[in-house]
């Protein structure tokens, strides 16, 4: 491959990127010239920043802090980098290999050439800038055996580039395949937010142990307030027999320090720390680590590249070990068909459109992730709510748990059913076709939901049941609560499916183009559902009310009350079904177009 | 005979672009009605609005004699139609012969009559081995071919078909062809789109060919072996396409 061909391989990466961020509007081009015009800028001020940074407010600052300002350095640039890739290859419209083959290129010209292009990126461009820019500082300030920091930069973004590109076409590879592909961008997904997430968790983790610090602290001053007289020996007796915490409080602190000096020891045995650590070792005073973690870390990210250069090689020479699941082609044996079968009670048309929906569903891993996440947050905040108040919260309070774990279940679930058509994707498109009426579309695809957001309520509720040791009355009214919430969280949904629907991307619920009024309304439907179930509190409020100024029994109250209500809303949804069902099909060609068109 | 598609003034326009433009058709029933035209030409447009998928931007549409500007008319309609639009429109996450029974039961089909037309259809197709991939993991020639079973089953009397052999192996395009002239024998109405000539020759009785949005050129079979001539040149004369592509590119002729 020759210069020429780098830069249609350049240009092509650039075009990408640009179409990306723009869709090919007429501002693109603005837009894109003035995003490379604030990558350079960026690029360069952090560097200049970062040289006067090292050059003067890191001049006599310890070796160990200054191991520490780099860790955090190397934290950022992995956070970034991780991203990059993994919205990248969600993406999946990036310089794949088998685009390029067809060329007149070898493949190994275009693996090492994807792989050049593929550090021209946000975090490696400005992170490369910045980590130099503070070696140059460092050297000016504290003396030249620093220049050695240079090297060991460059190394760490040589070894991680190497990996992450290593990364990247192991999941591309993967994702040949349609099925793993869904399941693959969805774990992405899992992994984007999660990573985003961890700054926050670390902080929350932080936050919790400086309050049990902060309390640690009161109990002893308080025990210092209640024996004033006492001498140090008795108060410090006192704190260990009277107050729990404060016995746990002085290891909590040198616990810290404990932990900080097992990462420290643990420096020269993690590569990506060998960067922190050399330059701590440089501060003081010895070269060596320096120079073995430089050489070190560009020979891991050799083989980096090496691997991933034979895996791509055995990928398309079609040498992909034979796995599991290329077992040999059984006799088609007959899969059980769930949408052939009956519903006690309910039409034929509206079971059909409520079994398919279902078994969709229950293939779908983003609708298998939505469920997770419902359960995962219906049982942590109940179960927070549990472990705060401990035994004794109000026994009035009770019936209210379930009703609040209720809410909570179908508020996680709300994504699902705010966007049922832009679910459907091309199928939308065989709704549209049917001769069914509307308003039975809706209702089989509410009733498909029922057992999915049933199963995700089924824990929580058994759980706040028996933990708070709920009476029969109330587990049935809650019950009824939780029928009359779903009704209202259907209807709710239906109304956003229908107003606001917007396309989302293959195994995630993701929107891929969404115009900012569709984003406003999902928005408002996410903000209005608390207000819209709040009837739902009413019985558990009624029956307390009952029973504080006419005596009567709460729970046998709450119950008639949920009653009366779930059999009103189920009556208010009726009523709302067949409006529904007009609008529907009368935005239906306008929703298609949003839901399967890529541009407009 | 009665008119079962007909439109006046058909036409949609995509910001500046008249993709349909002022479309003039009529097709009487128990044709076979073969709808040509050069890539772009509008052909898929017209079949998305005629079946409901795509509103026009103006003009009156009439299917099977019903007025397609009311809503509920329209929908009834659909319950005697049966169409393969151009993306097809399968659910992912289903296998297909899940997707025949959805389709037959909102067609309201007893089950015992989906169950059965299920398997011939499916056999038909020789698609009855892939009972357990999931349509996302189908081929596209696979896909198609469930969109057609898909379009079969309620037993339509007006197909629309867009572009049904396309990526269709052989096997299975000569059994398609044979199931479509058997519908038309029993007085079904076949619109279909295709860009292979030989077929529509073979297959259709009428020709209809768009170019630009427009109607240029609308003829029955037999009228059109009477210009002696083939379909061909009968469509690259409407469509006014010139030799200049077999001029150009002389560096191809070249020995290299
Ligand atoms: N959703 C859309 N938005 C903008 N333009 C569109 C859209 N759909 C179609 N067009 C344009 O309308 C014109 C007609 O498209 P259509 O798909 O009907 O062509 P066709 O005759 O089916 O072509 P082919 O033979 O290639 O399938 C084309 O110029 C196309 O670019
Ligand atoms: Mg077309």
């Amino acid at each position: 491959m020759n210069w020429e061909q780098f830069r249609a391989i350049l240009w092509l990466r650039w075009r990408l990127t640009r179409n990306q961020m723009t869709r090919g509007s007429g501002l693109g081009a603005v837009i894109a010239a003035l995003a490379v015009v604030a990558l350079v800028l960026v690029a360069v001020g952090g560097g200049v920043g970062a040289i006067f940074l090292g050059a003067v407010a890191m001049k006599s600052i310890p070796a160990p802090t200054l191991m520490w300002v780099w860790d955090g350095l190397v934290l950022v640039i992995l956070f970034f980098s991780l991203m990059g890739v993994l919205s990248e290859v969600q993406r999946s419209e990036s310089v794949d290999l088998t685009r390029l083959l067809h060329l007149p290129v070898s493949l190994r010209q275009v693996f090492v050439f994807n792989y050049l292009a593929s550090l021209i990126s946000f975090g490696t461009v400005v992170g490369l800038a910045f980590m130099l820019g503070l070696a140059v500082g460092l050297t000016v300030s504290r003396g030249p055996r620093f220049v050695l920091a240079m090297p060991l930069v460059l190394g760490f973004v040589f070894m991680v580039t190497a990996w992450i590109y290593c990364l990247r076409g192991w999941l591309l590879s993967l994702m040949v395949n349609p099925r793993r592909r869904r399941a693959i961008a969805m774990w992405i997904m899992v992994s984007i937010i999660l990573i985003a997430q961890s700054p926050q968790l670390i902080n929350l983790a932080y936050q919790r142990k400086a309050r049990s610090e902060r309390e640690a602290r009161r109990a002893t001053q308080v025990q210092q307030l209640l024996n004033p007289d006492a001498s140090t020996a008795s108060a410090t007796n006192a704190a260990v027999t009277n107050s729990p915490t404060l016995p746990e409080a002085r290891p909590d602190a040198s616990h810290a320090i404990q932990i900080a000096d097992v990462i420290t020891l643990a420096h020269p045995w993690v590569p990506v720390l060998w960067l922190p650590h050399g330059v701590r070792r440089l501060a003081e005073g010895s070269f060596l680590p320096a120079i073995w973690g430089a050489a070190g870390m560009i020979a891991l990210g050799w083989f980096g590249l090496r691997r991933s250069y034979q895996t791509t090689l055995r990928f398309y020479r079609a040498e992909e070990k034979p796995r599991s699941t290329s077992r040999p082609i059984q006799p088609a044996k007959a899969v059980p068909n769930w949408v052939e079968r009956s519903l006690p009670y309910v039409p034929d048309d509206i079971a059909g459109m409520a079994l398919a929906q279902l078994r969709s569903m229950t293939r779908a891993p983003e609708v298998k992730m939505m469920l997770g996440m419902g359960l995962f947050m219906a049982i942590l905040l109940p179960g927070m709510i549990f472990l705060r108040g401990g035994v004794s919260f109000p026994v009035a309070g009770k019936p209210f748990f379930g009703t609040i774990a209720v809410v909570m279940v179908l508020f996680a679930l709300l994504q699902l059913v705010s966007n049922q058509f832009g679910c459907d994707r091309d199928g939308f498109r065989g709704l549209v076709l049917l001769p069914t009426p509307r308003d039975r579309l809706l209702a089989g695809k509410n009733l498909a939901l029922l057992p999915m957001a049933a199963a995700v309520a089924f824990i929580p509720l058994t759980g706040v049941a028996i933990l708070a040791k709920l009476p029969v009355p109330v587990v049935v009214a809650t019950l009824l609560q939780f029928g009359a919430a779903f009704l209202l969280f259907c209807t709710l949904g239906n109304l956003a499916s229908i107003l606001a629907p917007y396309r989302i991307a293959a195994g995630s619920l993701k929107p891929t183009k969404q115009s900012w009024q569709t984003a406003l309304v999902a928005l408002g439907a996410h903000c209005l559902f608390p207000f819209v179930v709040s009837p739902v509190f009413l019985p558990p409020a009624l029956g307390y009310l009952a029973q504080r100024l006419a005596g009567l029994p709460a729970a046998l109250v709450n119950m008639l009350a949920a009653f009366l209500m779930a059999a009103g809303f189920a009556w208010l949804y009726v009523i709302t079904l067949r409006p529904l069902g007009r609008l529907l099909q009368r935005r239906e060609t306008n929703i298609l177009r949003a839901v399967t068109e890529t541009t407009e | 005979m009665s008119v079962v598609i007909e439109t006046t003034g058909l036409t949609r326009v995509f910001g500046s672009l008249r993709a349909v433009d002022g479309l003039n058709l009529s097709v009487a029933s128990g044709r076979f009605f073969g709808f040509l035209g050069p890539n772009g030409a509008g052909k898929s447009t017209t079949i998305k609005m005629l079946t409901g998928l795509l509103a026009p931007t103006s003009g009156q549409m009439r299917i099977l004699g019903e007025d397609l500007a009311d809503e509920n008319r329209a929908r009834e309609v659909r319950r005697r139609i049966g169409v393969v639009p151009e993306n097809l429109a399968l659910f992912d996450n289903l296998t297909g012969r899940e997707y025949l029974t959805f389709i037959g039961r909102m067609y309201l089909l007893p089950i015992a009559t989906v169950r059965t037309r299920c398997d011939e259809l499916l056999a038909m197709m020789g698609l009855e081995n892939e009972e357990k991939k999931l349509t996302l993991e189908y081929s596209h020639g696979m896909k198609k071919k469930l969109a057609l079973a898909a379009a079969l089953l309620p037993g339509p009397e007006l197909l629309f078909l867009d572009e049904p052999f396309e990526g269709v192996d052989a096997v299975s395009s000569r059994v398609l062809r044979d199931v479509l002239r058997s519908c038309v024998k029993r007085g079904a109405t076949v619109f279909l789109t295709s860009h292979v000539l030989e077929i529509v020759e073979k297959l259709c009785s009428d020709v209809g060919i768009i170019a630009n949005g427009k109607l240029v050129y609308q003829a029955t079979m037999d009228e059109v072996q009477q210009q002696n001539g083939s379909l061909e040149d009968r469509f690259i004369a409407a469509v006014g396409g010139d030799q200049a592509g077999t001029q150009h590119l002389s560096w191809l002729a070249e020995s290299p």
